[in-house]
């Protein structure tokens, strides 16, 4: 009886010294304070908060997080004009952060990675980023695609099919185009394939998408064109890219299933479009599916229609970069496993806002469970073919694979926006596009294809 | 002694006088030096660099800026000096005269004159940006009031901000709302105008358009040139609109040269080169302006020459 009594004195004392010791351990960067920086609005500013809190309270570190949901590209600018610290910054890929690292500004975290035992084999490879010398400058654990929202309500209504969810079966650009057409009404009840159709009248259109790269760029993709080729010469005016881009223009322009841009500004958000009926797909970012769940919109998500031989899914995903200058590099580094990590925190990609890249996340049932399981109203139907789409269809984003795409973009941009007009051809434009980027001397190159 | 001393006391008084004279002016004189002048040199320093927020050494480089703004690597200032052009050659005369037009209802002997002239000056004096949020609202290509009424004539729905052909003459539609300063300057200018001379006319039988062109006019030409001047100068710098209602779209039709600046500096880094867009401005600016003082002995009627 003695002996219990002391062995489980010796025990307690043994548990509650490794216990002591744990804690104190855990409080790894106790008296360390670090700046975070990023964009969001206010539902990813509170989970984000919520692992910044957590961190704190696990390891001691003063976090002074900074959303920043505004002019955010200006804000950054303006703090390192400033000489003011950032130890761990979102960043956008398309914009400032590839100057930022061709001057030295971000620190390269493979050693991280590998002192992590983080296996970048085992997950999507598109959320990383790598500068020109093939260090990489941003690691990150969730990702978007672009992908198709549809209304079944009016799916239903218009007793039409469901758009296949499975990237395997999915529609041709006819079949969707035909679909898309069926769904469209004038205020006379008319669709484009009806005689009388009043084009200045739709009260539903078939179908929308916003005009900017990932989702011409899927389609292009799909078709099979390209917007830099493998010796950096810019393609956009090649036959196929031209042929993708032209279609797209028409939906709105000859087949009358898409908002014009001009009519485009008065629609409401997707959201508010999907429930109402006034529009009856959307093609956009698989984040929609948080705002989609959050407004009570009757939706099912499906595959991207393909243009070519097969679906192709245009990624996009921030950056992560911890700065070059920064004096907490360490902690900065560990905060952004949190932030990465669905196993630390589950919420925004159980709400529809992000997608993990981690295969294990993606595949096992027991994690789908936790952010895609069954009554998940921001995982509807069809869910699984997106997943399918991410694991198999998907490409990364061209911002980070084309070398001086931000300086590239503006004149594209500019460019498509007349094609999308009608001002131009596809042809004009993108010639146009072709003439000016030369005229402006940019260099484009695929990222570590030499 | 006594003159000696009255001479010393006389000066001690000038002395500080001058020195009060100085404290007094002192607020204004630092905050031109500190706000206006010292940034003025540096920027012009800067304007020869090729000072970047994200590089770490600063290099002089003479000219070059200047160079690449005329130069074929620079695709975006022909569209932007374009923009500001057509804004300026269409907002200066319209917001002169819908001010002057407005400021001589105002100047009439009408009921509630006090009522009209507060509501009339109200709108330049809410935030350029709240303002431009309300336009976006009223130009809403499917709810926005006036859309639906030009919808209701029949005429079909406006481009208004989203097409390139309309997006200039709307922003300046939107500005005129704002002319409430110029107007209260007009209306200063025709209340110092002389009733004798409209009472002679009478006498001599003038109608309203006499009065109008014979008097009103040519007593207000000193008013008519500084708002003239000011609204140049106003209208050359125009940047709100286009950062807030269409961000430079739909292509390149709205991207003022100011928003342009903005871009470069802020969104592109490029703040040595964005130095010498402003100063290409600021001379642009000057010339503008010299010429219109130098026109103004042609036009301008001063009463007491």
């Amino acid at each position: 009886m003695k002996k219990c009594i002391s062995l489980l004195l010796a025990l307690t004392l043994c548990l509650s010294m490794t216990g002591m010791s744990l804690a104190e351990e855990g409080k790894i960067f106790e008296g360390h304070s670090l700046v975070l920086t990023g964009w969001g609005d206010s539902a990813e500013q509170a989970a984000t908060q919520a692992i910044v809190d957590k961190f704190e309270e696990d390891t001691g570190c003063e976090v002074n997080y900074m959303c920043i949901t505004e002019e955010y590209d200006t804000k950054i600018t303006a703090m390192i004009a400033a000489g003011e610290t950032i130890d761990l910054a979102a960043m956008e890929s398309g914009s400032i952060a590839y100057k930022l690292a061709a001057e030295g500004h971000f620190e390269p975290l493979d050693a991280y990675v590998e002192e992590s035992g983080i296996d970048l084999e085992n997950a999507i490879g598109a959320a990383n980023y790598y500068d020109d010398e093939g260090n990489l400058i941003s690691y990150s654990g969730n990702i978007e695609l672009m992908t198709m929202f549809y209304s079944k309500d009016v799916f239903d209504e218009a007793g039409m099919a469901y758009p296949p969810s499975d990237p395997d079966e999915a529609w041709t650009w006819e079949e969707f185009v035909d679909v898309a057409k069926k769904l469209t009404l004038d205020a006379n009840g008319l669709t484009p394939y009806d005689e009388g159709f009043d084009p200045e009248n739709i009260v539903r259109y078939g179908v929308n998408m916003g005009f900017w790269w990932p989702i011409w760029g899927s389609f292009i993709l799909s078709n099979g064109g390209e917007i830099v080729d493998a010796d950096g010469n810019f393609v956009m005016n090649s036959a196929e890219s031209v042929d993708a881009l032209q279609k797209l223009a028409d939906l709105a322009l000859v087949e009358h299933c898409m908002p014009t841009p001009t009519a485009r500004e008065g629609m409401p958000g997707s959201d508010v479009a999907l429930l109402t009926g006034a529009y009856a797909m959307v093609i956009d970012g698989q984040w929609l599916a948080l705002t989609m769940a959050d407004s009570g919109v009757n939706f099912g998500m499906g595959a991207l229609p393909k243009m070519g031989e097969e679906v192709v899914s245009v990624t996009t995903c921030g950056m992560n970069c911890i700065m070059a200058n920064s004096t907490e590099k360490e902690a900065a580094w560990a905060l952004n496993l949190y932030l990465q990590d669905p196993g630390k925190e589950i919420t925004m990609f159980a709400n529809g806002n992000r997608m993990p890249t981690d295969y294990k996340w993606l595949t096992e049932p027991e994690y789908l469970e936790q952010w895609a399981g069954e009554g998940n109203p921001a995982r509807p139907e069809g869910y699984d073919g997106i997943i399918k789409m991410l694991m198999n269809n998907s490409v990364p984003p061209f911002t980070g694979t084309i070398v001086n795409f931000s300086d590239m973009i503006d004149i594209v941009n500019k460019e498509v926006d007349e094609v999308i007009y009608g001002n131009k051809t596809a042809q004009e434009g993108m010639d146009s596009a072709a003439e000016q980027i030369q005229t402006a001397g940019i260099e484009l190159s695929i990222r570590g294809a030499n | 002694m006594i003159a000696a001393q009255k001479k010393m006391r006389r000066s001690n008084y000038g002395r500080g006088e001058t020195v009060a004279g100085w404290l007094f002016a002192l607020p204004a004189i630092l905050g031109f030096v500190i706000l206006m002048l010292v940034p003025m040199i540096v920027s012009l320093f800067l304007s020869m660099t090729d000072y970047s927020a994200f590089k770490a050494e600063i290099n002089f480089i003479g000219l070059d800026n200047f160079r690449t703004m005329f130069g074929s690597t620079e695709l975006y200032i022909k569209d932007s000096l374009k923009a500001t052009a057509y804004y300026t050659v269409l907002n200066v005369p319209l917001s002169l005269l819908v001010a002057f037009l407005i400021a001589l209802a105002l100047n009439t002997n009408i009921r509630g004159r006090g009522i009209f002239r507060s509501i009339f000056y109200l709108p330049s004096i809410v935030p350029a940006v709240a303002s431009c949020v309300v336009w976006l609202w009223l130009l809403n290509q499917q709810y926005g009031l006036l859309t639906t009424f030009i919808k209701s004539l029949g005429f079909g729905t406006p481009g208004w901000l989203w097409d390139k052909n309309t997006v200039i003459p709307t922003i300046v539609m939107t500005g005129l709302w704002g002319t409430g300063g110029t107007m209260v300057i007009f209306l200063a200018g025709l209340q110092g105008i002389p009733q004798v001379y409209y009472e002679a006319l009478s006498v001599d039988g003038g109608n309203a358009w006499h009065k109008l062109w014979h008097i009103t006019i040519p007593m207000l030409t000193p008013t008519i040139f500084f708002n003239a001047i000011m609204a140049v100068i106003n209208s050359l710098q125009v940047f709100t609109q286009g950062f807030i209602m269409t961000k430079g779209g739909p292509g390149n039709a709205s991207l003022f040269y100011v928003y342009y600046l903005y871009k470069q500096a802020f969104e592109k880094a490029n703040m040595g080169y964005a130095c010498a867009l402003a100063w290409f401005l600021f001379v642009i600016i000057m010339i503008l302006t010299a010429i219109i003082m130098k026109s103004q002995n042609k036009w301008v009627y001063y009463g007491g020459d």
